[in-house]
C-alpha cells in the first residue's frame, strides 16, 4: 500500500476485492480490529487509501456495510477495519475466523485534510469507535510530524474501557501527539479526566486559533457541540472538518440513501467542512 | 477555607464517605502576598478574560494567589465554602457522595475553570466536594468582599455574573451531554 497525493479513485466502484483476516484484535467490549490482506498481489500492490476514506465490507448472503479504514495509509503492513458490532454485516463478521475471506470494496470517500493543516497546530476531537477513522490521520500527522505545530489528540470514552488503541498512546506521545483522554463515567481506579470531550477543548491553550485546525469524528451530538467550542475559541468555521457516518448503500452517490439536499454523504463526505455541513449536523431523521 | 484531606487519602481523593479528621496542613497551601498585583494573571484566565480592565482590577484588589497541593480539598460536599476559585493551572476533581458507592467524580476542572460558586448564587452548601489532583494554582476571592463588590458597583457585579452565568450553563450543557451516554451505542 502506499499514499498518494490526490484522493483515491477506484477504478471500478462495484469490483469486490476479496480480502483475508490476517489476525484479530479485539479492542473493547464489541469492538474489534480486523487485520486484513487482499487475496490477489496485484490488488495489494495497487491498492491505495487516504486518511478518512472507507471500504464497503461485502460479506456474501448476508450484505455490505461502510467501515472506515483504521491502518497507517504508508505502511506496508495489514489493510486494519476496526468494527463495532451493529447489526447483520458486523454481526456476522463478529462470528468469523482468522483466515476468513469476504469481499471489499473501495476506498471511497473524502479524506482528512491533512495538507490544509500544514504550518498550524491540529486539535483532533474524537469520541468512541470515533477514532478509527481519525487514526489514519494520527499516523500521517506523526509521520510528517516537522510540517505541524502542536497536535493534540483529545478523546472521550464512555468509561476507562471504552477507550481504543491504548496501547499505542505511549509510542503517540513519544513521537509528539499530545494525547488527553477524558470518560463520561469513572471508576474508582480511574485517574484521568472525568467529562465530556468538549470540554478539554474550552480549556486547552489555542494560541493561534487563525492557523489552528480541528478534526473532529463522533456522534453528531458531540461534533456539533465540538464544533460550537472551536468556534468558541476563535478558530474559524473553514478550520473545522467533520466526519459524517450517515446511514449510505451504494457508496458512489448513485441510490440516494445518505442524500441530504445536494450533499451525498458517501461521495461528498464523509470528511466535510464544518461550515458546509452545519445545516446537517443534528437534523431528525436524516 | 481550604480543607486538607486526611493521611489515608490517596491524592485524588479515594477516602471514605465521612470526614472525620479535618486536618489543615499548613506547609500544603502557599498563599501570595497580597501585595502582588493579580490584573494580569485574572486576565489570563478563561473566565474573566473577557472582562474590561477596571473589573479586572476591582476583582484584583479582593483576590490572592494560592497554591494548593494534591490531595488537598477545596470545598467539600455539603459545608459552606467562603472562596470562590478560579483555576489557574493543575486539575481539580469534584466528588459526590453516594450512598453504598462512596465519593464518585462527577467531573474534572482544569485551568481558567470556576469552582465553589454555591455561596455567591446563594445556596448554603457547596454541592460537591473539590479536591485537587495535582499541585494546582489558584485565584481566590473571599465570597462577602465578592457579594459585597457585587451590590455596591453593578459595573462590576454585572458582568460578573454574566461570565458566572455562562460558565454555569456551559457547564450545565456538559452534564447533559454525560447523561446522554452518547458512547453508549458507539459512534456510529
Ligand atoms: C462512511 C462510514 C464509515 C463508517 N465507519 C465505521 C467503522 O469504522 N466502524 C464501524 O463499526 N462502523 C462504521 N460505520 C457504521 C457502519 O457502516 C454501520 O454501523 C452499518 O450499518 C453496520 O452494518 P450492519 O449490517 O452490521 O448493521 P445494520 O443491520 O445495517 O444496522 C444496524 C442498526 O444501525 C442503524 N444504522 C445503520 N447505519 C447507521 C449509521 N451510519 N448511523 C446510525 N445508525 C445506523 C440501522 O438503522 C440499524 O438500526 C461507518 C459508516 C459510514 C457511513
Amino acid at each position: 500500500m502506499r499514499t498518494v497525493a490526490c484522493p483515491s479513485q477506484v477504478v471500478d466502484p462495484w469490483l469486490a476485492h476479496t480480502v483475508r483476516i490476517v489476525s484479530i484484535t479485539d479492542e473493547v467490549e464489541g469492538v474489534a480490529t480486523y487485520h486484513l490482506e487482499f487475496a490477489d498481489a496485484d490488488t495489494a500492490d495497487s491498492y491505495s487509501f487516504l486518511p478518512g476514506q472507507f471500504n464497503m465490507l461485502y460479506l456474501p448472503g448476508v450484505g455490505e456495510a461502510a467501515i472506515s479504514i483504521s491502518s497507517d495509509p504508508s505502511a506496508q503492513g495489514t489493510l486494519d477495519h476496526t468494527v463495532r458490532i451493529a447489526g447483520n454485516v458486523t454481526g456476522e463478521l463478529a462470528r468469523t475466523d482468522v483466515g476468513s475471506t469476504f469481499g471489499l470494496r473501495g476506498p471511497f470517500g473524502s479524506s482528512w485534510p491533512i495538507d490544509d493543516c500544514a504550518g498550524g497546530d491540529v486539535v483532533i476531537v474524537t469520541g468512541g469507535i470515533g477514532l478509527a477513522p481519525l487514526r489514519p490521520a494520527i499516523y500521517e500527522f506523526l509521520n510528517r510530524k516537522s510540517e505541524f505545530g502542536h497536535i493534540t489528540l483529545l478523546y472521550g470514552a464512555r468509561n476507562p474501557f471504552g477507550m481504543l488503541y491504548t496501547s499505542e498512546y505511549d509510542d503517540w506521545q513519544l513521537r509528539g501527539l499530545n494525547v488527553n483522554t477524558t470518560v463520561d463515567r469513572s471508576s474508582q481506579a480511574w485517574q484521568g479526566n472525568v467529562g465530556v470531550v468538549t470540554q478539554l477543548l474550552d480549556r486547552m491553550p489555542v494560541p493561534d486559533p487563525k492557523k489552528t485546525s480541528v478534526l473532529c469524528c463522533g456522534p453528531e451530538v458531540m461534533m456539533w457541540y465540538t464544533a460550537r467550542s472551536a468556534l468558541g475559541r476563535r478558530i474559524p468555521k473553514d478550520r473545522i472538518w467533520v466526519s459524517l457516518e450517515r446511514n449510505m448503500n451504494c457508496a458512489i452517490g448513485l441510490c440516494g440513501h445518505c442524500q441530504f439536499g445536494p450533499t451525498f454523504v458517501c461521495k461528498d463526505g464523509p470528511v466535510i467542512r464544518y461550515d458546509r455541513v452545519a445545516s446537517l449536523l443534528k437534523v431528525e431523521g436524516f | 477555607m481550604l480543607h486538607s484531606s486526611s493521611p489515608e487519602v490517596d491524592a485524588f481523593g479515594s477516602r471514605d464517605a465521612d470526614f472525620p479528621h479535618l486536618v489543615q496542613t499548613e506547609a500544603d497551601i502557599t498563599e501570595t502576598p497580597m501585595l502582588i498585583d493579580l490584573t494580569d494573571q485574572i486576565g489570563d484566565l478563561q473566565f474573566t478574560s473577557t472582562l474590561p480592565e477596571e473589573v479586572r482590577q476591582a476583582l484584583a484588589g479582593i483576590a490572592s494567589q494560592r497554591t494548593i497541593a494534591s490531595g488537598q480539598f477545596l470545598c467539600r460536599e455539603g459545608e459552606s465554602c467562603s472562596e470562590l476559585f478560579l483555576i489557574a493551572s493543575g486539575h481539580v476533581g469534584l466528588d459526590m457522595f453516594v450512598p453504598g458507592r462512596g465519593q464518585v467524580r462527577v467531573m474534572t476542572l482544569g485551568p481558567g475553570d470556576v469552582l465553589a460558586w454555591s455561596a455567591l448564587v446563594g445556596n448554603q452548601g457547596a454541592t460537591a466536594t473539590g479536591v485537587a489532583l495535582e499541585e494546582t494554582e489558584v485565584i481566590a476571592f473571599p465570597d462577602d468582599a465578592l457579594l459585597q463588590l457585587c451590590q455596591t458597583n453593578h459595573d462590576v457585579g454585572y458582568p460578573l455574573m454574566r461570565e458566572l452565568a455562562k460558565a454555569i450553563s456551559h457547564r450545565l450543557v456538559a452534564s447533559r451531554l454525560q447523561l446522554l451516554d452518547l458512547f453508549y451505542e458507539g459512534s456510529h
